[in-house]
């Protein structure tokens, strides 16, 4: 399968190079989609936190529901992290990916 | 179990969300994540007495910080693997008896509260804090300022991972990127102090990554970057236990995650950028002020428990003086991150500018080479990326 390349490096994460728009490979762009989710994501669970906290507090299979978002939010918010640091510039020393 | 503490500790109490609530959280978060990251524990002890600073009952406190501290573990780790840090079959290892370590150290728990009650428990618990920081932070100092002093390692740090690596009872466990193995026996008491540290204090690699460093041979970044997959193992199977009990507040771990997930990728980047003593340097800063910090706060315990007698404002500035000092910790181990980080970064930057169309070009840096510096002597004097490598593979091997 042909790589997606940008300045003449491989894109990550583009599986399919002619689907995805050139302005997503940005991490800026990707930041900015990744961070709208996270924010979502977010708000949704705020607006109904007297909800969550009532049925999260009730022990026994509603375990599985805390720990369930919590990996949720933590892959929405650390790929819209990941993409931020990019943005600025803060990469590993001595590698270019993460 | 955990009901039993919970009942001799307070109820499900869960704080109101005001604005200051969640900055204070978020803030929080992002610094114990940045020192997770970087040093690949800490930050717990600050975040738990944080929270119930703020109103939440001591294990709604523990179970909350719990619940974000596996998925921030899960992370670190996942980057710091990419970054070839992390040696994922110790990390199992490891992380098994430590998850047996934390039941112990539960069982521990319970025993104190039910013979000295509550006050029995944090007196226990600020012992414990104050005896094993002091020792094994003084002893880590004591390295720091030898290596400073051009010797590498101390010597009898250096001759009892030695002589551990030497023990050759299977089964036996390769160390990753160097050519020495150690038996998985000598593993476990690492283990089960991590375990049974993180369910006394909340932070285990206080124990654990010193562990790896002078009794195992491992070098410091990867041993920082193995305990976060250890705390990962640890939170996970904590967690189950406090959200099965329903303990914990979601949304103070929504709002903890929120900054440390930041902070932990911060972290992890930063050890691709300074050298091993730094890890060391942090590591015994936090040791010793947090050392100081419970120090401060034991005469209130000895007070109700009946031994001393103290006026009601004594015990309110101890408190309050105990927590201040906390925070400060919190603070200096981001400092010292952070200004490291720049430093490191200004200072590769320094050298690539020089670099002229024509010069030989940088050779690639492996992943043995980042970890190790295996490949230092290779690059000298050519590769940017070296100023943020050991400067010899024994200059990182501090057992």
């Amino acid at each position: 399968m042909k790589q997606a390349t940008m300045n003449g490096m491989r894109v990550r994460g583009a599986v399919f190079p002619g689907l995805v728009p050139r302005w997503w490979n940005r991490p800026v762009s990707r930041a900015l989609g990744w961070g709208s989710l996270s924010v979502l994501v977010y708000y949704l669970l705020f607006a109904h936190q007297s909800d969550l906290t009532e049925y999260f507090t009730r022990g026994g299979v509603y375990a599985g529901a805390v720990i369930g978002v919590a990996f949720a939010v933590t892959f929405v918010h650390s790929v819209f992290a990941n993409y931020v640091l990019e943005a600025f510039g803060l990469r590993p020393s001595g590698k270019g990916g993460h | 179990m955990l009901m039993d503490i919970a009942a001799a500790t307070g109820v499900k109490e869960f704080i109101d969300l005001t604005v200051f609530n969640v900055f204070f959280l978020i803030t929080l978060g992002f610094l114990g994540g940045l020192i997770s990251g970087f040093i690949g524990s800490g930050g717990a002890f600050v975040l738990t007495p944080g929270m119930m600073n703020l109103g939440a009952s001591a294990p709604v406190a523990v179970a909350s910080n719990m619940c974000h501290k596996f998925p921030k573990a899960m992370v670190g780790s996942y980057k710091r693997y990419k970054y070839g840090q992390l040696d994922v079959k110790l990390g199992a290892v490891i992380g098994l008896s430590a998850v047996a370590g934390v039941q112990l150290g539960i069982r521990i728990q319970e025993m104190v509260i039910d013979k000295w009650g509550e006050a029995g428990s944090n007196l226990y618990v600020s012992a414990v804090f104050v005896v094993i920081l002091v020792g094994v932070g003084g002893y880590m100092l004591r390295d720091l300022l030898r290596s400073r002093r051009g010797q590498s390692s101390s010597e009898g740090a250096q001759t009892l991972a030695k002589r551990i690596q030497s023990i050759k009872l299977r089964p036996m466990i390769s160390l990753k990127g160097t050519d020495t193995s150690v038996s998985v026996w000598a593993t476990i008491p690492v283990g089960f102090g991590t375990g049974l540290l993180a369910a006394t204090i909340a932070v285990g690699g206080f124990i654990g990554v010193p562990g790896m460093i002078y009794i195992l041979g491992v070098s410091p970044i990867m041993a920082s970057a193995t305990e976060l997959s250890v705390a990962f193992l640890m939170g996970l199977t904590g967690v189950i236990t406090w959200a099965v009990d329903g303990y914990v507040d979601i949304r103070m771990t929504l709002l903890l995650l929120a900054g440390s997930l930041f902070g932990v990728q911060i972290g992890a980047i930063g050890t691709t950028y300074v050298r091993d003593y730094v890890i060391k340097f942090v590591m015994v800063t936090l040791m010793l002020i947090v050392a100081v910090s419970r120090s401060v706060v034991i005469p209130t315990y000895l007070d109700d428990l009946g031994s001393i007698s103290m006026s009601h404002g004594m015990v309110s500035l101890l408190k309050n003086c105990s927590f201040a000092i906390m925070c400060v910790a919190l603070g200096v181990g981001g400092l010292i991150v952070l200004g490291s980080m720049w430093v490191a970064k200004r200072r590769s930057e320094a050298v690539v500018h020089p670099v002229e169309p024509g010069i030989a070009p940088i050779p690639p840096v492996t992943r043995h080479s980042l970890v190790h510096g295996a490949g230092v002597s290779d690059l000298e004097g050519q590769a940017p990326s070296t100023m943020a490598m050991p400067s010899s593979p024994g200059d990182e091997k501090a057992g």
